[in-house]
């Protein structure tokens, strides 16, 4: 990693692929990654409508690091390197994409309910992993690190959708007498 | 945390259970022994509720992940059965004492209960001993379902306002105690088709 001269251009993609550093994190880096992905849905939950924000940030996002692919894992020696956390934050912002401003609690069960089918890959995320990765493929490395959160998020989101909906809005709750 | 058995996840995993565990048993004796049948339902009901959800639906994560992955690892196979049981057995024990819960959980059939899993992990600790396989079956993984839908029907009574959404509490009650009951009966069959199968063991070996 070090072998990489870090000229400001390099420092500046590290920084876009990190999230800002957080995926530089010496432990778990995914799990800190993804905390940047709970900072954009926290400043974006004064937004209407709050899920299409939540979307478009996450294409941008997309978009802008699916580029990055290549570079990430050059400078960091390997496939799917930790440092490129912009995939669980992208995932993330899947999941809480629901109608509706979120509590600090959706937020907080938004975290888990990602990381818990982030580590899980249940089908097809495993698959989704591999794209890019064939000789002569349209897509590029980066979609391959990308879409398998994405599909994550989409089961988060599915998650997130009924536990907004009939539990974890305080008026689905029982009224402490 | 990079390194050693905290490496990968499915031991991270174990080991966030049983804090989870913890912090759940530590909600349950926040709660003390309220004069009223009824526990008071605030926000700590919740979260009880939802972190026994989570800890007891996370139990197949850990051991299907490090078998995908090739992870399987000594200290996963001592730590995923042990969180797992003292998740279910003790809140079942703490469920057997608290004021609002003893009327689903008796004591004396969390103490078959807990007898059930001693003369398991006795038996299983020998025939493994032996060179033998002793994986639990399909009857343990029943009684395992069966036991943390108890206490989840238990804990999620007292949680949410039910009536408001046109279940009734007694139905849910009564949901409890079908549970609770068979919990016993799954307890006592998986005990015994556990008995069977170690008879067949040692009789192979003579």
């Amino acid at each position: 990693m070090s072998s990489f001269p870090l000229s400001i251009l390099n420092r500046l993609k590290l920084a876009i692929v990190s999230c800002g550093f957080l995926g530089c994190a010496p432990v778990m880096p995914g799990t800190v990654g993804t905390l940047g992905g709970v900072l954009f849905a926290y400043l974006l939950r004064g937004t209407d409508p709050f899920w299409a924000w939540c979307l478009g940030l996450a294409l941008v996002i997309y978009l802008v690091t699916r580029t990055m692919g290549e570079w990430a894992e050059q400078y960091a020696g390997k496939k799917d390197p930790g440092i490129f956390v912009q995939d669980e934050v992208v995932g993330y912002l899947i999941t809480v994409a629901w109608i509706g401003e979120p509590t600090l609690l959706s937020l907080a069960c938004a975290f888990f309910a990602f990381r818990l089918f982030d580590i899980w890959k249940p089908f097809p995320c495993r698959l989704l992993e591999k794209v890019g990765k064939a000789e002569g493929s349209r897509a590029r490395p980066g979609d391959g690190i990308l879409l398998d959160d994405v599909m994550a998020g989409v089961y988060g989101l599915i998650v997130m959708a009924l536990l907004r909906t009939y539990m974890l809005e305080p008026s689905s709750w029982v009224v402490p007498s | 945390m990079t390194q050693g058995v905290f490496k990968h996840w499915p031991n991270r995993i174990t080991a966030v259970r049983f804090v989870g565990a913890i912090v759940l048993f530590a909600i349950f004796a926040s709660w003390g022994a309220p004069e009223e049948p009824d526990v008071s339902r605030t926000i700590s009901t919740q979260v009880a509720f939802w972190l026994f959800v989570v800890t007891a639906l996370t139990d197949y994560l850990d051991g299907y992940l490090a078998r995908r992955d090739n992870l399987v690892s000594a200290f996963g196979r001592i730590a995923d059965p042990f969180v797992d049981k003292v998740l279910v057995l003790g809140s079942m024990i703490f469920l057997a004492v608290m004021p609002w819960s003893q009327q689903w959980f008796p004591a004396w059939i969390v103490v078959v209960v807990l007898a059930r899993e001693f003369l398991v992990t006795g038996i299983r600790s020998y025939v493994e001993s032996q060179g033998g396989s002793f994986a639990a079956d399909m009857f343990g993984k029943i009684k395992m379902v069966v036991q943390c839908l108890a206490i989840g029907f238990a804990l999620g009574r007292i949680s949410f306002n039910w009536e408001a959404l046109g279940i009734h509490l007694e139905w849910l009650s009564w949901c409890t105690h079908v549970l609770v009951w068979a919990t016993l009966v799954t307890s006592i069959g998986s005990g015994l088709s556990y008995i069977v199968k170690a008879r067949i063991h040692f009789s192979g070996d003579e």
